[in-house]
């Protein structure tokens, strides 16, 4: 969608402001340019609207090359969202909105409709909000009109150049999950700058971070995590990051040791060692501890006077997850399917299960205790 | 002369001489009326000029604060030997007077726009006249009004003088007081002058009001 080739700046003071710039930003994505101040990101963001012109090198909007368009019809079709607002304190609410479809030459009964969708897409009443003056809005209310502002003429990028630094941490807060939502919705491009890496960790699809003009990692925000390219990149994300905020896997929310049975015993040996473990459910595994199933209870109780019955004809077969699987997978079956536990293996050998419990413990950072005692709390 | 007698005599004054001050009334009215409308014609675009060239802006603004401290009687004389006298020497040192506030004020209206909605403004893919006339010319307008209203009073007041190069206006009648020693002629001039500055005073007060938009004022 957007590439940059070997783009530097040398501002004409003699200051070189990035050396070199060589970055691919994909369709619909949200690439966050994240840094220390000076370093260049927001230089580099302005390159694309051509409010700074590149020194050096060539940037290309779908193939094209900026520098052989009309900056104004760009910039109309880049939608540009600054962190002082900048909303036209002279003109209405939708007046402001409507400024760049009015420049476009939209039909009135068009302008006014996509006014009153993107009103309500951010959650502000238009029958209340239409009308007013920016100087009427609470900071937050006034960033959310600044946003779908740089929406209302459909462009298919958008630059952000540190949007809610300048709010209160509430709002700031709440703008970042609503741009979450919306890019759900919207899928557009979006260069986004920032100085903030919770910021970036919060809301980016990859993450460019930026020292002295030069792009020193361009990852996913779990990756930078995971495998910091050098020293600054990992002072930067923060040491304290990396050891406790690191997105909990499989590993750390599950128990290790869990009552097992092999495939080929029989249902009473099922139902002892399932009283005498007081568990209710037992994880079945071969004798290299790959995992094969589970018996439940209730299923060995329906069966338990079949006596040609073992436990390979009764179990059942759950997906299991893999071990370096991310707490918010793991969450998300929890909320969808609701089963009891939820196997984790290391290239189908057993690991362990995580319960609704232990996840909870993982996440607190306790020590995880073992099934049984767990199963003894529970009683 | 008792006050009682001197207030008879203003009203007999004003009575009997009705039609000089009518016409001079006039006169003064077209003198400083032309002469706002030449200074905006040339301040307003200057200040937008200089807005944009601020190294110009200092000189600029430096040399037509030099001319607004030449004292006017001054002006008017230094005029006389390049102009002869008439209301077109009249009209240009009056015209003078009035550059200074509304040059000052346009540039510092344009200057003073907060940059933020500028920029968002270039961002967004606005042309530079856009951005003037949208943003620039909006946001400024009570300011450079401001500077309208100061130069209006000013130059009603300075206008009296224009009977010294010969172009008539209310100055005329206080000049005949003056030098027939009539006091009540003296006031019949001063009073109407005073009248007109403080009407326009007071219209001009009304307008930028008008010219405020409605968005700023919300927030006072």
């Amino acid at each position: 969608m957007i590439t940059f080739k070997n783009v530097s700046k040398q501002f004409p003071d003699g200051t070189t402001a990035l050396k070199d710039i060589n970055l691919h930003i994909e369709k619909g994505e949200l690439l966050t340019l994240i840094g220390p101040s000076g370093c260049g990101k927001t230089t580099t963001m302005k390159m694309i609207n051509r409010l700074i012109e590149p020194s050096g090198g060539q940037i290309y909007i779908d193939g094209t090359s900026i520098a052989e368009q009309d900056p104004v019809e760009l910039r109309r079709s880049i939608g540009y969202v600054i962190q002082q607002i900048g909303l036209l304190p002279h003109m209405t609410i939708a007046e402001n909105i409507s400024l760049i479809p009015k420049l476009k030459k939209w039909e009135k009964s068009k302008i006014e409709a996509r006014v009153d969708e993107l009103l309500h897409l951010v959650g502000l009443e238009p029958s209340t909000f239409r009308t007013r003056y920016p100087l009427e809005l609470s900071g937050g209310q006034q960033q959310r009109v600044g946003v779908i502002r740089a929406l209302a003429a459909e462009p298919p990028v958008i630059l952000m150049d540190e949007p809610f630094s300048a709010l209160d941490p509430i709002s700031r807060e709440q703008l970042q999950d609503e741009l979450i939502k919306l890019q759900k919705e919207i899928q557009k491009t979006i260069v986004f700058v920032t100085h903030d890496m919770d910021e970036a960790m919060k809301i980016a699809d990859r993450i460019a971070i930026m020292k002295d003009g030069e792009i020193l990692q361009l990852d996913t925000p779990d990756n930078i995590l995971r495998h910091p390219k050098n020293e600054f990149v990992r002072d930067f994300v923060g040491d304290e990051r990396i050891a406790k905020g690191q997105i909990p896997t499989a590993s750390d929310l599950m128990i290790r040791k869990v009552a097992t049975v092999k495939e080929s015993r029989g249902l009473a040996e099922a139902f002892r060692l399932m009283r005498s473990e007081r568990v209710d459910s037992l994880v079945v595994t071969d004798p290299d501890h790959v995992y094969k199933g589970v018996v439940t209870l209730d299923v060995v109780q329906q069966h338990y006077d079949d006596d040609s019955k073992r436990i390979v004809d009764v179990m059942s077969e759950p997906k299991p997850v893999s071990i370096d699987t991310l707490y918010p997978e793991i969450a998300k079956r929890f909320a969808e399917e609701t089963p009891g536990m939820i196997l984790v293996v290391d290239e189908n050998k057993l690991e362990g299960v995580i319960t609704n419990g232990s996840m909870m413990r993982g996440l607190a950072g306790l020590d995880q205790v073992s099934q049984r005692k767990e199963g003894a709390l529970n009683e | 002369m008792n006050d009682r007698n001197f207030f008879v005599l203003f009203i007999e004054t004003i009575q009997g001489r009705w039609d000089d001050i009518l016409v001079a009334l006039q006169e003064h009215l077209f003198l400083s009326f032309i002469s706002i409308v030449i200074a905006i014609l040339i301040s307003v675009p200057l200040g937008i000029f200089i807005s944009r060239r601020k190294k110009l802006a200092e000189p600029i603004i430096a040399i037509s604060a030099v001319f607004q401290t030449v004292p006017s009687l001054a002006l008017f004389g230094f005029l006389i030997p390049f102009l002869g006298i008439g209301s077109t020497t009249a009209i240009i040192a009056l015209t003078v007077y009035a550059l200074l506030p509304i040059l000052r004020n346009t540039y510092t209206g344009i200057t003073s726009v907060d940059q933020s909605s500028i920029e968002a403004g270039r961002g967004m893919g606005m042309t530079d006249s856009q951005i003037l006339t949208k943003i620039e010319i909006p946001l400024s307008l009570p300011v450079i009004m401001a500077g309208v209203r100061t130069a209006t009073v000013l130059t009603i007041g300075v206008a009296t003088l224009a009977t010294f190069v010969g172009a008539g206006g209310l100055g005329d009648i206080i000049y005949r007081g003056l030098t027939s020693n009539k006091d009540e002629l003296v006031l019949a001039g001063a009073l109407p002058a005073t009248i007109l500055a403080l009407s326009f005073d007071l219209i001009l007060k009304l307008l930028e009001s008008a010219a405020t938009p409605k968005g700023i004022k919300a927030k006072k």
